[in-house]
C-alpha cells in the first residue's frame, strides 16, 4: 500500500539533497572561477607591466626594469617570475627570481595571450601567462618582429584556498544532509499526525461502533471538511444500520409470534384434548392467516421494491375507484361509529387500476382501524394543477410528529397498536408507498395543526 | 403456585394461561405492560412470564420497575427477540430466565416449575414427607411407592405447604398462591380443599394428621412435634 508519509519523505529528501547539492556545487564553482579570474588578472597586469617596460632603441630591444619593479621578482623566495622571449625562441630578459633558469618554452599558436598551468621544480604548482606583444620606440612606432612576455606565479596559495573552499562545501553538504534526513521525517510525521489520527479512528470503526464521531475541533483546515463529511456519513450509516436492525427484530417478532401461537395452540390441544373447541380452531386459523398475510405482504413488498411489479397505466375515474375501494370498509366504519365525509371530484387520472385500488384500500383500512371511535374520516379527491390528489384524513389519536419519519418503515407500528393479533403487522403503509412509487405516484403523510393525520396520494392527471 | 402471564398476543396469552392452569397453577393474565406491572405489584406471584415488546410499557421497563421495587419475584422473559445482545440485556435487567418464541410448551412449564422451586429455596424436584414422596415434575404423590389420587388443586396446596414445611401458612397466603382472581376470597375453598387433602393423605386414625390447624393462624405441615420419619 502506498504511504503518503513515506512518499513525501522520499520526495522531500530527494528534492532537498538535489537542491543543496546543486547550490553548493554552483557556489563552489563560482568562487573557484572568481579566484582564478582574479589570479589571471594579476598575471596579466604583471605581464603588461613587463611589456610596458620594454622599448626599442636603435633597432635593439631595451628593458627599463626599475629596482622597485624588480623587487616583486627578486630572490629565491619570490613566487613571481617573468621572462621575455624573441620570436626565434631566444630569451631576451628574465626575472632575478628565476636564478638563470628558463620558464617552459610553450609558445601559443595564436597572437592572443594564453594561460597555462605548470609545475615548478619541487612539485610547486604554478600558472603562467604567455602574452605576445610588439615593442614600440619612444616615438610610438612599432618595431618588429614581436616578442613574448611570459609571467608565472606560484599558485600553491590559490590551490589551498580552492581546496579549502571545496572541503567547506562538502562539509556543509554533509551536515545539511544529516540535518535534512533527521528533520524531514519528523516534520512530516508531526504535520501528518492529524491525518494519521483520522485514519486510525476510521480504521477502528466497524458495525458495532457506528456511534463514534470524528472530533471536528482542532483539526487542520484541510481535514475539517473531511471529518464533517465522515461524521455525516456515519450518522446516515448508523441510521441505516438501526433501521435494518429494527427491521430484523421486527420481522423476527412478527414471524415468531404467530408461529409461537400455532405451536402452543397445537401442543395444548394435544396435551389436553378436552380444551379443544371451535374457538380454539378459529384461533389456529387466525394465527395461520396472520402468518400467511405476513408472507404475502413481504413477498409483494420485495417484488415491488425490486421493480418486479409492472404497473399498467390506464385512464381511471378517481372518484368511482375511491367509492369502489371504500365499499368493503363500510360495515367496519359503521360498527365503530366513524362518520365518513366524501368529497370526490377530479376528472380522470393515469394509474394502474389494481395497484391504485390496493393503495386506497390500505389507507382506508388503516383509517378505519386506528381512527378513534365516533370520529370523522375525510376522503377527498381533486385535480390540483395537472396532478390528481387523494387526501385521506382522520384524527391522529396517539400519533405524534415524532412518529411521522417512521410511519412508512417496514413493521413500524405505534406501541399501542401492537398486540391486536389481527392482520396488521406494520407492512401496509410500506407496501402502499412502494406500490404508489411503482406507478410513478407519491404517498406522503403529515399532521395538520388540528391534530389530524393527512395522507396525500398524488399522481398525474390527464 | 401463582403465575402472572404478561403477553400482548391474545392467542398466546390464552394458550399459555390455559397450559399453566391445567398444570395446577393459579394464573392471572395481562395484555400490556402497565396492567402487568400493576398486577405484579398488587399480588404475590411466584413467577411472572413476561413478554418484552408490549404496548404501553416495554417488558424490560416493567422488569426494571419490579426490581427497583425490591420485589422477590421470579421473572421469565418470553420473547421473539433472539440475539445474544437481547438475551444479555434481558438477564442484566433482572430476568431469572429467558425463552425465545416459538417455544415448546413442556419446556415453558418445566422452566416455570424450576423458578417456583427456586422461589422456595429448593433445587430438588422431589419432596419427602415421612413415608410420602412428592414428585413435582410428574406432579404425583406416592405413599410407600403407591400413588395417592389428588386433584390438581389439592396437589398444589400440598406442594405449597411442603415447600414451606414446618411454617404456619395462612389461609390468605394459600389463596394468594394457589387461587387466581377468579376465586371469591370470601369462599371457604381453602378449608374444603385442606379437609379433602387431609383425608387422602392420612395414614390412619392413630397417627397425628400431616397437616395441622393452628387456630386463628392457619395450617402447618409436618410440624416438628409430629415426629418425622
Amino acid at each position: 500500500m502506498i504511504s503518503i508519509q513515506r512518499q513525501l519523505t522520499w520526495k522531500l529528501l530527494f528534492a532537498v539533497v538535489a537542491s543543496v547539492g546543486a547550490g553548493l556545487i554552483a557556489i563552489t564553482f563560482t568562487a573557484r572561477h572568481e579566484l582564478l579570474e582574479s589570479f589571471d588578472a594579476n598575471l596579466r597586469t604583471r605581464a603588461l607591466a613587463v611589456t610596458a617596460l620594454t622599448e626599442a632603441k636603435n633597432g635593439k630591444v631595451h628593458f627599463e626594469f626599475s629596482p622597485d619593479f624588480l623587487k616583486g621578482f627578486d630572490g629565491a623566495q619570490s613566487h613571481h617570475f617573468f621572462e621575455v622571449w624573441s620570436v626565434e625562441g631566444a630569451p631576451l630578459a628574465r626575472s632575478p627570481s628565476l636564478g638563470g633558469a628558463d620558464l617552459p618554452h610553450l609558445m601559443p599558436a595564436t597572437d592572443h595571450s594564453t594561460f597555462r598551468n605548470l609545475d615548478f621544480p619541487g612539485d610547486h604548482p604554478a600558472r603562467m601567462i604567455v602574452l605576445p606583444f610588439q615593442v614600440k620606440t619612444a616615438a610610438g612606432r612599432v618595431s618588429s618582429p614581436p616578442l613574448w612576455a611570459i609571467v608565472a606565479s606560484d599558485r600553491s596559495e590559490l590551490d589551498r584556498t580552492l581546496n579549502g573552499l571545496l572541503t567547506g562545501a562538502v562539509a556543509c553538504a554533509a551536515l545539511l544532509y544529516v540535518a535534512v534526513i533527521w528533520w524531514v521525517p519528523r516534520v512530516l510525521r508531526s504535520g501528518l499526525a492529524p491525518l494519521a489520527d483520522l485514519a486510525a479512528r476510521a480504521a477502528a470503526i466497524d458495525a458495532r461502533s457506528l456511534g463514534i464521531r470524528f472530533p471536528s475541533e482542532g483539526l487542520p483546515a484541510e481535514l475539517g471538511p473531511i471529518a464533517l463529511r465522515l461524521n455525516e456519513l456515519l450518522a446516515r450509516l448508523e441510521q441505516s444500520f438501526d433501521r435494518e436492525r429494527r427491521f430484523s427484530a421486527d420481522l423476527a417478532h412478527e414471524l415468531r409470534t404467530p408461529l409461537a401461537e400455532l405451536r402452543s395452540l397445537t401442543e395444548c390441544a394435544m396435551k389436553w384434548p378436552e380444551e379443544r373447541s371451535a374457538e380454539w380452531e378459529r384461533d389456529m386459523l387466525a394465527a395461520t392467516a396472520q402468518t400467511e398475510a405476513l408472507a404475502t405482504r413481504m413477498l409483494a413488498l420485495a417484488r415491488s421494491e425490486h421493480g418486479q411489479m409492472l404497473a399498467q397505466a390506464e385512464r381511471i375515474d378517481p372518484a368511482s375507484l375511491a367509492a369502489q375501494a371504500w365499499k368493503p370498509f363500510e360495515a367496519r366504519a359503521a360498527a365503530r361509529a366513524i362518520r365518513l365525509k366524501f368529497d370526490l371530484a377530479g376528472s380522470t387520472t393515469l394509474a394502474d387500476r389494481v395497484l391504485l385500488q390496493s393503495v386506497l384500500s390500505n389507507l382506508f383500512d388503516n383509517a378505519v382501524e386506528y381512527s378513534p371511535a365516533g370520529s370523522e374520516l375525510r376522503i377527498s379527491c381533486a385535480n390540483i394543477g395537472e396532478a390528481c390528489e387523494f387526501r385521506i384524513s382522520n384524527p391522529a389519536g396517539e400519533l405524534t410528529a415524532q412518529d411521522l419519519p417512521r410511519l412508512f418503515d417496514r413493521f413500524w407500528r405505534k406501541e399501542t397498536a401492537r398486540g391486536g393479533g389481527g392482520e396488521h403487522v406494520g407492512l401496509g403503509l410500506s407496501l402502499a408507498q412502494s406500490f404508489a412509487a411503482s406507478m410513478g405516484w407519491t404517498l406522503r403523510a403529515n399532521l395538520d395543526p388540528e391534530g389530524w393525520i393527512v395522507f396525500r396520494l398524488a399522481g398525474p392527471g390527464t | 403456585m401463582r403465575v402472572l402471564v404478561v403477553e400482548d398476543s391474545a392467542r398466546l396469552r390464552k394458550t399459555v394461561g390455559t397450559a399453566l392452569r391445567r398444570s395446577g397453577y393459579a394464573v392471572d393474565v395481562a395484555g400490556d405492560g402497565e396492567e402487568g406491572l400493576w398486577l405484579a405489584k398488587s399480588n404475590d406471584y411466584d413467577v411472572v412470564v413476561l413478554d418484552v415488546m408490549l404496548p404501553k410499557r416495554d417488558g424490560l421497563d416493567v422488569l426494571r420497575a419490579l426490581r427497583s421495587d425490591a420485589r422477590q419475584i421470579h421473572v421469565l422473559l418470553l420473547t421473539a427477540r433472539d440475539t445474544v445482545g437481547d438475551r444479555v440485556s434481558g438477564l442484566q435487567a433482572g430476568a431469572d430466565d429467558y425463552m425465545v418464541k416459538p417455544f415448546a410448551l413442556e419446556e415453558l412449564l418445566a422452566r416455570v416449575q424450576a423458578l417456583c422451586r427456586r422461589a422456595y429455596g429448593s433445587q430438588s424436584p422431589r419432596l419427602t414427607l415421612q413415608d410420602r414422596e412428592i414428585d413435582s415434575i410428574a406432579r404425583t404423590v406416592c405413599r410407600a411407592g403407591r400413588p395417592i389420587e389428588l386433584t390438581a388443586r389439592e396437589y398444589q396446596i400440598l406442594e405449597y405447604l411442603a415447600r414451606r414445611r414446618g411454617q404456619v401458612v395462612t389461609r390468605s397466603e394459600i389463596e394468594a398462591h394457589i387461587y387466581d382472581d377468579a376465586v371469591d376470597p370470601m369462599s371457604n375453598v381453602v378449608d374444603s380443599a385442606i379437609c379433602s387433602l387431609r383425608k387422602k393423605i392420612a395414614v390412619g386414625a392413630d397417627y397425628p394428621p400431616l397437616i395441622q390447624t393452628r387456630r386463628g393462624l392457619g395450617y402447618v405441615l409436618d410440624p416438628p412435634s409430629a415426629g418425622r420419619t
